[in-house]
């Protein structure tokens, strides 16, 4: 187990010098002067000032040089500043993954809070009414664009009865109920597609382990239906459930751009995406540099919750 | 209403633009005492490229710095400088080789030291740094150098005439930092400022509001006598989605927006707001050409697209009727320099087609065209798009984010035309140094022409409004009737607050942006 | 691998498969004929009638300049059709490939080919597009590229677990212990018998195509106007939702239509082609 666990974060390194590098590379294939991009469309050409922009920000060496030294600095947590705003890069992204965060994580809660008593229920009542009810409205929530989805709970909460704030976000520190009232739409609009797949996921393992031999045992035994269910099967079921879940994490903060975008969040993605247009190589590069880490890290803790809850799964061999 | 404001109210009236305050309901007491103690919430759509005034490049910028710092110069709406709202209580500008500022005494910066001409000589000298980056720094290049004379007397010598030179220090160069404050912050400086203004910056939350709280000891009066400002606290929300600031605008979460333009009739019909408009707050629309790049050498097509294009039905569709067409040249309403008798394009698909005939090109032709997305660019440019298919042009759009966008279309030569908008520059030397001059950034073709260079350049070097009028009027005889650069749609700003909001008639400053200096909530 | 008539025969009797290939056939042929179907240009603007709800001229009602959204609807079909299939296809073009020769050849190889895979799916597909729309311009095939380039890492690593799975299987053993080359083990053995998961991966991630341009429609990259698609058609009305929630309700629905039969089709696909694979998402956990 141990050497896994090293095995794995080894691997971390390469994929991150990768990501990182490509889009280090991408950045400065966007066509442009860098310098002048910096200075912005300004009234100033001076090439004084372009020249002293080039000298602090090391244009004018080579490429891998420049990403040697990006990568040197940003080990010892100096992202460098923004080229748009100049504040501290390390300072944007840090406020902006607080909220997508919370984004995050309350559009997974909910997702699970929905869809695994739904997948439940489902499998419990496989062929009837809560399984064909659930199951059509699972198929149909992973057809629909998350965004639109957005957008029609805005239509219908916001402009038409007026119960919830439909833009906008509020700190929790600041106020929690009002953060919630908040962040309920989007992070509803969010989960909604995840949720549907966890809830066909929990459906279909849940059924899976109740066909099984030992299960037809207990029951014959004479265990109460519901003990059979929650005491065994679901164990049992949890386990491609919880890494599916695992793998949605990375989708929902995927979704969190649109949705960040369409209820006016100040978040990760909208944070990218803004400094992309902006052509803003180093909230970019860090901005990557973060959502790397935070993925990969979220499919180690998933592998390894997979590897602890079932003995059966051998990583070394 | 108190003395000052109705002067300034009365000299907007006077210039046929300006502020203008539609209440929904009549009835304004003849005398609205002031409340001290209130808290404003405004939401704005851009976020502070930099709070330092001078590093900044977003035109949002000075919504914040408005606020919290003061200009050696001030103006009012019309851009005509005001003495009693500036640092400088007075100057000379008569000799061409110097300006000199005479500065108020007593005025201190938020944190305690002094504001005097060492102050300025600083603040100038470092905007004339390379090394600061400074945004304004090409309009100050007729500054040789900058003299304390005395602790409150301030000598520029210049290289050559500075004629707009009051206008200039009423914009972001203007705006003083306290030195020992810089010094001391050295880049956090940009979102830390220290200034001399009514309010001081709190707090910054990057992509959240900045904060600001009432500088106890700012210098500034109301017409009465009373300290400015009234506030004790007053937040600026950055809030980019304007659907969102309507929003939190009614759930009463902010005091005050501007208002976008399909929400100004549910606005202007709501008893429980009042509205504020200033007319030609901007250019919303306009056509920018590159006078060197085919087939827009060629002036007769020029000519041809500016006259094929219906501003009306733009106006109809994308402004929901709530904007003008232009009538005069880039310096729009309200500005001095703004003369509708200037002869330009309007529309007139006959003129327009005869055009396209002279130009040699009957048959239409393809072209490309810069432009940069919004609620309101994307579909006026699918509108003029279609407009021109009319008289056999096909337009290729390429779209680009704003700022690279311009960088493209002004440095990188990437199309003949660019469907742009304009912040309004009243002060027509900004325009025509940057724009018209054959050196000027955002002249995209750099053509040389020497008439336009000489006008411009006697421009630059007078000072006298009244002889600077036909000069300006000449650059635009050219400008517009060769379709150089051609406005088509001036905007409107509209500006909403809930009834209780008092000051929202003087909100507006002569750059459209807000001055919430005056503002304060009533309670009950 | 069933005989083909008795497939389609099965195929048909699903009613989801009979749902998404007719939804299917309607989109192909709106994509292909619009010019034909279309009511109006997708250009004319009338600007008497701005932003109307459905009348007896305008079916689907008109947009903020006047424009026909039916017309709009039909035309932006074809985007999502191209954006589908070419970004699939790119998709199945590399992927494979990558899948096979990652199985085949193993070792360091396999490491790297993975390894990339790996880095490519922890990119939000549609932080991809953006970068790319940045460094190559906006257009069709940026977003093609983008969305392709998501899909490899899917096609590659079931291509790649079911190479590995058939090589254990005695025929392959034997095949190569006579001597066929690994191409033609590739070609003859292990391909024809992994087409089961490659032709359902393949359907879902149509919708997946569709979904993800629609999205990066609605946040301004990709295609741009006049081109209408159904995502920047979305975009361009949520500003609009209070004053005419048709055009947000319509475009949504067609893609969500679409995207419904790609992934019912798929469905019934993998149904009729190997039950056992309902556990497709296991699948994908345990590479």
């Amino acid at each position: 187990m141990r050497r896994y666990i090293l095995r794995r974060l080894l691997q971390f390194v390469p994929s991150l010098l990768l990501i990182t590098f490509i889009v280090f590379a991408l950045m400065h294939a966007v066509p442009g002067d860098p310098a002048r991009m910096m200075l912005g469309a300004g009234e100033s050409l001076d090439e004084a000032q372009l020249a002293s922009i080039r000298r602090e920000y090391s244009l004018d060496k080579p490429l891998p040089v420049q990403y040697v030294l990006w990568l040197g600095r940003a080990v010892s947590g100096d992202l460098g500043r923004s080229t748009t705003t100049q504040r501290k890069v390390a300072d944007e992204i840090g406020l902006r993954a607080v909220v997508t965060f919370e984004l995050g994580l309350f559009a997974w809660l909910i997702s699970a809070a929905i869809s695994i008593p739904a997948g439940i229920a489902s499998a419990v009542y496989r062929g009837r009414a809560p399984d064909i009810v659930g199951t059509a409205l699972a198929v149909g929530a992973v057809a629909m664009p998350g965004f639109w989805f957005g957008i029609m709970l805005i239509l219908l909460f916001g402009v038409r009865l007026g119960w919830l704030p439909t833009q906008g976000y509020i700190a929790i520190a600041t106020d929690p109920l009002d953060a919630l009232r908040h962040m309920l739409l989007p992070a509803l609009a969010l989960g909604i597609t995840s949720a549907a797949l966890v809830m066909r996921q929990m459906r279909s393992a849940l059924l899976e382990v109740l066909a099984l031999d030992y299960i037809r045992t207990a029951r014959a035994k004479g265990l109460a239906q519901r003990a059979v269910v929650l005491g065994h099967a679901l164990r049992n079921a949890m386990l491609p459930v919880i890494t599916v879940m695992g793998l949605e994490i990375g989708r929902i903060f995927a979704g969190a751009v649109v949705i960040e975008t369409l209820f006016g969040i100040p978040g990760m993605g909208r944070l990218m995406v803004q400094a992309v247009f902006q052509r803003d190589f180093t909230v970019v590069q860090g901005g990557v540099l973060v959502m790397a880490i935070a993925v990969l890290a979220v499919n180690f803790v998933t592998d390894l919750l997979y590897a602890v809850l079932d003995p059966r799964i051998r990583y070394d061999a | 209403m108190t003395e000052l404001d109705r002067r300034t109210l009365l000299k907007g009236a006077a210039l046929g633009a300006g502020s203008t305050v539609l209440l929904a309901r009549h009835g304004r007491a003849a005398a609205d005492k002031p409340q001290y103690g209130g808290k404003l919430r405004v939401a704005y759509q851009l976020a502070p490229g930099a709070l330092d005034p001078i590093v900044g490049r977003s035109g949002g910028d000075a919504y914040y710095w408005r606020q919290f710092c003061d200009q050696l110069v001030d103006a009012d709406s019309s851009l005509k400088p005001r003495p009693e709202t500036s640092l400088a209580e007075s100057w000379d500008v008569s000799d061409p080789k110097s300006v000199t500022l005479r500065l108020r005494k007593g005025v201190k910066f938020h944190d305690g030291t002094a504001f005097n001409a060492e102050a300025v000589k600083f603040n100038i000298d470092r905007l004339l740094d390379p090394a600061t980056k400074a945004t304004p720094r090409a309009a100050f290049t007729s500054v040789e150098s900058v003299e304390a004379v005395d602790e409150h007397l301030v000598r520029f010598r210049l290289k050559r005439p500075w004629g707009s030179v009051l206008s200039t220090l009423a914009d972001r160069g203007g705006a003083m930092n306290s030195p020992a404050a810089v010094k001391a912050l050295g880049p956090d400086y940009a979102f830390r400022p220290v200034s001399t203004g009514p309010f001081k910056v709190a707090e910054f939350v990057s992509g959240s509001h900045v904060r600001f709280v009432r500088n106890e000891t700012y210098w500034g009066r109301d017409g009465d006598g009373n300290p400015l400002p009234y506030l004790d606290e007053l937040v600026m929300n950055i809030v980019p989605d304007p659907t969102v600031q309507v929003a939190a605008l009614k759930a009463g979460d902010v005091d005050l927006i501007y208002l976008p333009v399909r929400e100004v009739g549910n606005f202007l019909d709501n008893p429980k707001y009042n509205v504020n408009t200033f007319e030609g707050g901007g250019v919303s629309f306009l056509l920018s050409y590159n006078l060197a790049k085919p087939p827009m050498d060629n002036i007769n097509l020029r000519l041809a697209i500016a006259h094929a294009i219906n501003p009306e039905g733009i106006i109809k569709a994308v402004y929901f009727g709530r904007a003008l067409p232009a009538k005069g040249g880039m310096w729009p309403n309200g500005a001095w320099a703004y003369d509708p008798t200037v002869p330009r394009p309007s529309y007139n698909l006959a003129k327009a087609r005869d055009y396209m005939r002279l130009g040699g090109r009957p048959g239409g032709f393809e072209m490309d065209a810069v432009m940069w997305p919004s609620e309101l660019n994307t579909p006026t440019a699918e509108i003029v798009r279609a407009q021109l298919a009319a008289i056999g042009i096909k337009l290729n759009l390429k779209v680009f984010e704003v700022t690279v966008a311009t960088e493209k279309f002004y440095y990188g030569s990437e199309a003949p035309l660019f469907l742009t908008s304009w912040s309004r520059y009243p002060e027509p030397d900004w325009n025509a140094s940057l724009i018209y001059r054959s050196d000027g950034y955002y002249n995209a073709g750099k053509v040389k022409d020497a008439r336009l260079d000489a006008l411009i350049d006697e421009g630059a070097a007078t000072v006298d409004i009244e002889k600077r009028k036909p000069i300006y009027r000449k650059v635009d005889e050219i400008v517009l009737g060769e379709a150089q650069m051609v406005p088509m749609i001036y905007g409107i700003t509209y500006a909403a607050a809930p009834r209780n909001v008092m000051g929202l008639d003087q909100v507006f400053g002569w750059d459209a942006k807000m001055y919430l200096h005056r503002m304060w909530p009533r309670k009950g | 691998m069933p005989s083909a008539d008795t497939f389609l025969g099965q195929l048909l009797r699903s009613p989801r498969a009979l749902f998404g290939l007719a939804v299917l056939a309607v989109v192909v042929l709106c994509a292909i004929f619009a010019d034909a179907l279309m009511p109006y240009d997708t250009e004319e603007m009338d600007f008497d009638r701005l932003l109307e709800a459905t009348s007896a001229a305008h079916l689907l009602g008109t947009d903020q300049l006047g424009r026909d959204t039916l017309s709009r609807l039909i035309l932006g079909s074809q985007v999502a059709m191209q954006v589908s299939c070419g970004a699939v296809g790119i998709g199945v073009a590399i992927g494979i490939p990558l899948g096979l020769v990652s199985a085949m050849r193993g070792g360091w190889i396999d490491d790297i080919i993975m390894r990339v895979m790996d880095a490519i799916v922890v990119f939000p597909s549609l932080l991809v597009a953006v970068a790319l729309a940045a460094a190559l311009g906006n257009s069709l095939g940026t977003v093609i590229l983008a969305i392709g380039i998501a899909n490899v890492p899917w096609l590659a690593r079931i291509t790649r677990g079911q190479a590995l799975s058939l090589r254990e299987l005695d025929f392959v053993a034997a095949a190569e212990v006579a001597g066929t080359t690994r191409l033609r083990v590739m070609q003859r053995h292990i391909l024809p018998n992994s087409l089961a998961p490659l032709i359902v991966q393949t359907t879902l991630g149509m919708g997946y195509a569709v979904l993800t341009e629609a999205a990066l429609g609605f946040i301004g990259v990709g295609v741009q106007p006049p081109t209408p698609t159904w995502g920047t058609m979305l975009q361009q009305a949520f500003p609009l939702l209070e004053r005419q929630p048709m055009l947000s309700i319509v475009p949504g629905v067609a893609i969500f239509i679409l995207v419904l039969a790609f992934n019912l089709l798929g469905d019934a696909l993998r149904d009729l082609l190997d039950p056992r694979l309902r556990g497709l998402a296991s699948a994908r956990a345990a590479t």
